[in-house]
C-alpha cells in the first residue's frame, strides 16, 4: 500500500489562519468583557443591567454576552484549539478533562461554580498566548478600572463603604465591596506591575509598597494584605541589592534552586496548610484559639463547614452570608474566607485536585523558565489566598494563567540576567 | 503542558498535590465510617424489586390488598406514596389553597428541597400509612374469608369543574400529575363491604396516598363501610397469584439506633445533624428501640420514628419562626405570604446557628436533662434535652422552648440570660435561681452591680454583686426603710438591738422600730432607745 501525501490547498491554510486569528481576537474580546464585569461585581458601582435586559434581544445580549459567557467561551476554546498550529493530544486531553470536570461541577453545584467554571474556560482558551503580552493587556485594563473606582468613590459617584466594627479601626472600601477586596486588588495590580516592569523599578516599588502597606491598613484595616505589602517592599529591596551585588561580579541573578522549588511549591503547601489546621482546629488548643482571633475566626468557620457539609467529590451547596457589600450588621454570619477551603468544600475535591495542578504547573513553569519574579509572585498569590479568595478571581488575580499560556525568558546584559519577553513572531509558533 | 526539567519539584510536586487530596478523602471516610449508618433495613426491606410500579391504579390498589390480606405490611408499604409524597409535598400549595398553616401537625415542605424535611416527611407517612395498613388488617387481613369483587376507578358521571380543580389541587399540593378515587367492593367472610382510597400518580406509575376518599383527607381510619351495590354478582374473585412474585421498591426508611457514652458528645452531634438536615442520623439518637431491633417493625414503632421527626420538625420551626410578629402577619395573611413562609422554613441556614451545653440540669442515675444555648439570627435561645440512659446516652424528648424562666450562660457574649419560651426574657428583674445559687436579674441578665434586698416567692434576700449573700447578717435598707437580715435572709421573727456603722438600733420583727422609744434591755443590759435609735 502506497501512502500518499496529501497536499492541503493553499486556500484552506489561509481560511484556517483567519479563523484561528479571529478565535483569537475573540477571546481576547471576552476575557476583557469578563474581567470588566468580575471587576464591576466587585465594586458598587450600579449597572443597570436590569433594565438593559428589557426586551429579547438587550435580555440575550446581556444575559450571553456578560452573566453567562460559558457556551461562548467553550466556543472559542474549541475554536483555538481546532485552529491552532500545534497540536498536542496530551494538553488536549488534559483540558477535556478539566473542562468536562469543570461542567460537571457547575451542572451539580450551579451558580457557585460558575466564576470557576468561567476562569477555568478562560485559562485554558489562553493556551498559546503569551504570558506577558496578556499580563499587560490585563494591568492595563485594571489599572484603569482601579482608578475609576477610587476616583469615584472619593467624588461620590460611587457608594464608599465605610465599616466601623467594634474593636476595630474605621474601614473604608474606596468604592469596593468590602475593605479587603480593595486592598487584595491593590497588592495584585502591584504583584502585576513588578512583574511587567521586572527588576529596574524595585526600589520605586518598595517604597510605593510601604505606602500601600500603611494605606491598606490605616484605611482599610487589611491586615494580610498590608503584611503581603510589607513582606514585597522588604524582598524587593532584597533582590535589588543582590542583583547589584551580582552585576559588579559580572554574574547573572540566579535563584537558589532549592528555594525557587520552596517558592513553586508554595501555593500548594499553603493549601494542605490551610485544611490540616482547619481540620485539626479545636477551642482547646490555646494557640489555634489565638491564631484563630488573629485570622477573624477563619480557621473555626473553616471547621464548621467542614463538619457540617464534609468533602465531597463534587462539593456541597452552602449558602454564605459576609460582610461585603452593605455597612448593614448581619446577623446571620458565615463565610469562608480562605479559596483552598471554598474550593474543596463548595466545588468539589476533583476541582480542588485540577486546581492545585494548575498552580504547580504555573509554578513549575514559572521556575522552568527561571521567571523568578513569577515565581515570588505565585508565592505571594499563595499565601494570600490562605486567608482571602481571589485565586480564582479573574478580575484580581491572573496569575495562574502562567499554567495555559507561554512563558518564555529574555537574556539581559546584566542584573537579573533574563527578562520574559512578549512571544514576537519569531519565537512564537502560534503568530 | 509540563516539560520535564526538574524532576524533584515534578515529583515533590505530585506527591503533595495526592496528599492533599488522599488527606481529605480519607477524614472524609474515616467520619463517615464513625458516624455509622443512617438507617437499617430489615430482611424484609431487603427484598429486592422485580418491578418498578404499576401503571393503572387499579393494579396498584389490588396489589396492595393482596399484600394487606396476607399481612405482608412490607409489600403493602411499598404500595403508598411515601417517597413521592415526601419529595414533592407543597407546603406553599397547600397554604394557599387550604388557607391554614396547621404546623408540624402537617408534613414538612419539600418546596425547597430540603432534605432534612423530606426525611421529616417520610418518618411521618411511613407511621400514618403503616397505621392505616394495620388498622386494614384488622379489618380483612390473614384469617378473614376475603374475595375482591370489583376495583373501579371513580370519576364521578357528571364530572364539573369543581371536580377537576379538587384534583389539580390534589396533585398541586402532593406533587403529583393525577389522581383518582378508587372503589373497591369485596365480601370479608361472605359479608359485602366497600372500602374507598385515593390514588396518585408520579411519573407513570399509581401509588395510593390515602385510605379514604380524597375528601375525606382528615380521616384516621380507613374508609370501608358495610353497604355495597349489588353490582357485586357480575364481578369475578380477583386472582392473586399473578402479583406473588411482585415487588415493589422499598420506599421507606428506618433509623438505625445510636447512643452516646458521654453527654456532650451525644449534644454535639444531635446539633451537627440537625445542621446539616441529616434527620436519619439525628433521631438514630431517639430512644425507639434498642439495637439489635428484636421484632419486625410495625405501626407503633413507626409511630415512635414519626414522633422523634416531628419533634425535630418542631424544632426547626421554633427556631426559623422565632419572630412571633413577623408570624402573626403571616398567619392572618396565609394565602398571600405563603412564599415568605416557605423562605423563612428554610432548613439549610442552620449553618448560621451555634450551639453549645449551657448546663446538664438534673442528672440522675440513668436520666439526664441537659440545656442547650443556641445562637441564631442575632438571638439567644434555649432548648432543653431529655437524656435516657440505655447502655449509652439516648434522647428522649428535645423542646426548644423551656416554658419557665432558667438562667443560662451564654458563652458567645459572656452573660447570664433569663431564658422563657426559648429567648431571653427582656422583661424579667428578680431573683431567680440554678445550681450555682440564686442571682439578681434585671431586665433578663444577671445585675452583677446590684446590692441590696430583692423579693421572690420564698420571701426577701439580700443580694450582693449580683449574687444571694448568705452569710450575710446585718442591717439593710431599702425603699421600704431597715432591715434585720440573717444569713442571707430577712428574719420576721428577730427582735434586738443590731449595730451597723450608724450606731446600734433597735429591731423589732425584722424591722426597725422607728416609731419606739422607751428602754431595751439586750444580754443584761438595758438601753436607751429613742425613735429606734440606741441612745448611750
Amino acid at each position: 500500500m502506497v501512502l500518499k501525501k496529501i497536499e492541503i490547498p493553499e486556500k484552506l491554510i489561509l481560511i484556517k489562519k483567519y479563523l484561528g486569528k479571529t478565535a483569537d481576537v475573540l477571546y481576547v474580546l471576552f476575557f476583557t468583557i469578563t474581567l470588566v464585569v468580575s471587576f464591576l461585581g466587585d465594586t458598587k458601582f450600579e449597572i443597570p443591567w436590569k433594565e438593559w435586559m428589557q426586551g429579547d434581544t438587550g435580555y440575550f445580549i446581556i444575559n450571553n454576552l456578560v452573566f453567562h459567557t460559558e457556551v461562548i467561551l467553550l466556543i472559542i476554546l474549541i475554536c483555538r484549539y481546532l485552529f491552532s498550529c500545534r497540536y498536542d493530544i496530551k494538553v488536549y486531553l488534559m483540558t477535556f478533562v478539566a473542562c468536562w470536570c469543570a461542567f460537571h461541577a457547575y451542572e451539580v453545584r450551579g451558580k457557585a461554580v460558575e466564576e470557576i467554571l468561567a476562569f477555568f474556560l478562560l485559562l485554558f482558551g489562553a493556551r498559546g498566548f503569551s504570558f506577558r503580552k496578556l499580563m499587560k493587556w490585563y494591568t492595563i485594563v485594571i489599572e484603569i478600572l482601579f482608578m475609576i473606582t477610587v476616583v469615584a468613590s472619593q467624588t461620590g459617584y460611587v457608594e464608599n463603604l465605610i465599616y466601623d466594627f467594634e474593636d476595630r479601626n474605621i474601614r473604608i472600601s474606596f468604592g469596593f465591596t468590602y475593605p479587603t477586596i480593595f486592598a487584595a486588588h491593590l497588592f495584585f495590580l502591584f504583584l502585576c506591575l513588578w512583574y511587567l516592569a521586572g527588576d529596574r523599578w524595585n526600589l520605586i516599588l518598595a517604597i510605593l509598597s510601604l505606602l500601600a502597606s500603611c494605606l491598606v491598613y490605616i484605611g482599610s484595616e487589611a491586615r494580610l494584605s498590608s503584611i503581603c505589602f510589607l513582606a514585597l517592599a522588604v524582598i524587593l529591596v532584597l533582590r535589588k541589592i543582590k542583583i547589584r551585588w551580582m552585576c559588579k561580579q559580572g554574574e547573572h541573578y540566579k535563584m537558589n534552586h532549592i528555594f525557587a522549588r520552596v517558592l513553586a511549591l508554595t501555593p500548594i503547601v499553603c493549601a494542605f496548610m490551610m485544611h490540616m489546621l482547619s481540620l485539626l482546629y479545636s477551642s482547646d488548643i490555646k494557640w489555634m484559639v489565638q491564631l484563630n482571633q488573629l485570622i477573624t475566626n477563619r480557621l473555626s468557620l473553616a471547621k464548621k463547614g467542614i463538619e457540617v457539609y464534609g468533602f465531597h467529590l463534587w462539593g456541597s451547596s452552602i449558602p454564605m452570608i459576609g460582610m461585603g457589600g452593605s455597612v448593614e450588621t448581619r446577623v446571620n454570619y458565615f463565610y469562608l474566607d480562605s479559596i483552598y477551603i471554598q474550593v474543596s468544600l463548595i466545588a468539589g475535591l476533583v476541582m480542588l485536585g485540577i486546581v492545585l495542578i494548575v498552580l504547580f504547573e504555573a509554578g513549575y513553569k514559572a521556575k522552568a523558565s527561571q521567571e523568578w519574579i513569577l515565581l515570588w509572585v505565585l508565592a505571594f498569590t499563595g499565601i494570600h489566598c490562605l486567608i482571602e479568595e481571589h485565586l480564582l478571581s479573574i478580575a484580581v488575580c491572573p496569575f495562574l494563567f502562567a499554567a495555559s499560556t507561554e512563558v518564555v525568558r529574555k537574556r539581559r546584559s546584566c542584573g537579573d540576567g533574563f527578562e520574559s519577553h512578549i512571544m514576537d513572531k519569531e519565537n512564537n509558533p502560534e503568530t | 503542558m509540563i516539560k520535564v526539567k526538574d524532576k524533584c519539584l515534578l515529583i515533590v510536586g505530585i506527591v503533595l498535590i495526592i496528599l492533599t487530596l488522599v488527606f481529605l478523602t480519607g477524614y472524609q471516610l474515616g467520619t463517615d465510617i464513625s458516624e455509622g449508618d443512617a438507617y437499617i433495613k430489615t430482611s424484609e426491606m431487603k427484598r429486592r424489586s422485580t418491578i418498578d410500579g404499576f401503571e393503572s391504579p387499579e393494579e396498584t390498589v389490588e396489589y396492595v390488598l393482596y399484600q394487606i390480606h396476607r399481612g405482608d405490611l412490607d409489600l403493602a408499604l411499598r404500595g403508598c406514596a411515601i417517597q413521592e409524597i415526601a419529595e414533592n409535598f407543597s407546603l406553599q400549595k397547600y397554604l394557599e389553597i387550604m388557607e391554614e398553616f396547621p404546623r408540624t401537625e402537617m408534613l414538612a415542605p419539600a418546596d425547597n428541597g430540603d432534605k432534612a424535611y423530606v426525611a421529616v416527611n417520610q418518618a411521618k407517612l411511613v407511621s400514618v400509612y403503616s397505621d392505616m395498613l394495620e388498622q386494614c388488617m384488622g379489618i380483612f387481613g390473614d384469617g378473614y374469608e376475603m374475595d375482591v369483587l370489583r376495583i373501579a376507578v371513580d370519576i364521578p358521571e357528571d364530572a364539573d369543574g369543581f371536580y377537576f380543580q379538587e384534583i389539580r389541587d390534589i396533585c398541586a399540593i402532593t406533587g403529583a400529575r393525577d389522581a383518582n378515587n378508587v372503589i373497591v367492593d369485596m365480601l370479608i367472610d361472605g359479608v359485602p363491604r366497600q372500602m374507598k382510597l385515593t390514588v396518585a400518580r408520579y411519573r407513570k406509575y399509581w401509588k395510593i396516598i390515602q385510605f379514604s376518599e380524597y375528601k375525606r383527607y382528615k380521616y384516621s381510619e380507613p374508609q370501608i363501610s358495610e353497604y355495597t351495590d349489588q353490582v357485586l354478582s357480575e364481578s369475578l374473585p380477583l386472582v392473586w397469584e399473578s402479583l406473588e412474585n411482585k415487588i415493589l421498591p422499598c420506599n421507606y426508611q428506618l433509623a438505625n439506633s445510636t447512643s452516646e457514652k458521654e453527654i456532650e458528645k451525644l449534644v454535639d452531634h444531635l446539633f451537627l445533624y440537625l445542621q446539616r438536615g441529616e434527620i436519619w442520623k439525628a433521631v438514630s439518637y431517639f430512644d425507639i428501640y434498642t439495637c439489635p431491633l428484636d421484632r419486625d417493625p410495625d405501626s407503633l414503632l413507626f409511630g415512635r420514628q414519626s414522633q422523634a421527626a416531628e419533634q425535630l420538625q418542631e424544632f426547626y420551626y421554633q427556631l426559623l419562626l422565632y419572630d412571633r410578629d413577623q408570624m402573626s402577619w403571616i398567619e392572618q395573611n396565609i394565602k398571600s405570604e405563603s412564599v415568605s413562609l416557605i423562605s423563612l422554613l428554610d432548613a439549610s441556614v442552620m449553618i448560621y446557628a451555634d450551639q453549645y451545653i449551657a448546663d446538664i440540669s438534673k442528672m440522675e442515675s440513668d436520666r439526664a436533662e441537659c440545656d442547650v444555648i443556641i445562637n441564631y439570627n442575632g438571638g439567644v435561645f434555649s432548648a432543653t434535652i431529655s437524656l435516657v440512659d440505655r447502655e449509652g446516652w439516648k434522647v428522649e424528648k428535645i423542646k426548644l422552648w423551656a416554658d419557665e424562666n432558667r438562667l443560662l450562660f451564654d458563652y458567645s457574649s459572656g452573660n447570664w440570660y433569663v431564658f422563657k419560651n426559648g429567648i431571653v426574657n427582656v422583661e424579667y428583674t428578680g431573683l431567680i435561681e440554678n445550681q450555682h445559687g440564686w442571682w439578681y436579674v434585671r431586665n433578663g441578665t444577671v445585675d452583677w452591680e446590684y446590692t441590696g434586698l430583692a423579693q421572690n416567692e420564698h420571701g426577701w434576700w439580700y443580694v450582693q454583686n449580683g449574687a444571694v449573700d448568705w452569710g450575710f447578717t446585718g442591717l439593710v435598707q431599702n425603699e421600704y426603710g431597715w432591715w434585720y437580715v440573717r444569713s442571707g435572709t430577712i428574719d420576721w421573727e428577730f427582735t434586738g438591738l443590731v449595730q451597723n456603722e450608724h450606731g446600734w438600733w433597735y429591731v423589732e420583727n425584722g424591722t426597725v422600730a422607728w416609731n419606739y422609744t422607751g428602754t431595751v434591755t439586750d444580754q443584761g443590759m438595758t438601753y436607751f432607745v429613742v425613735n429606734g435609735h440606741v441612745e448611750r
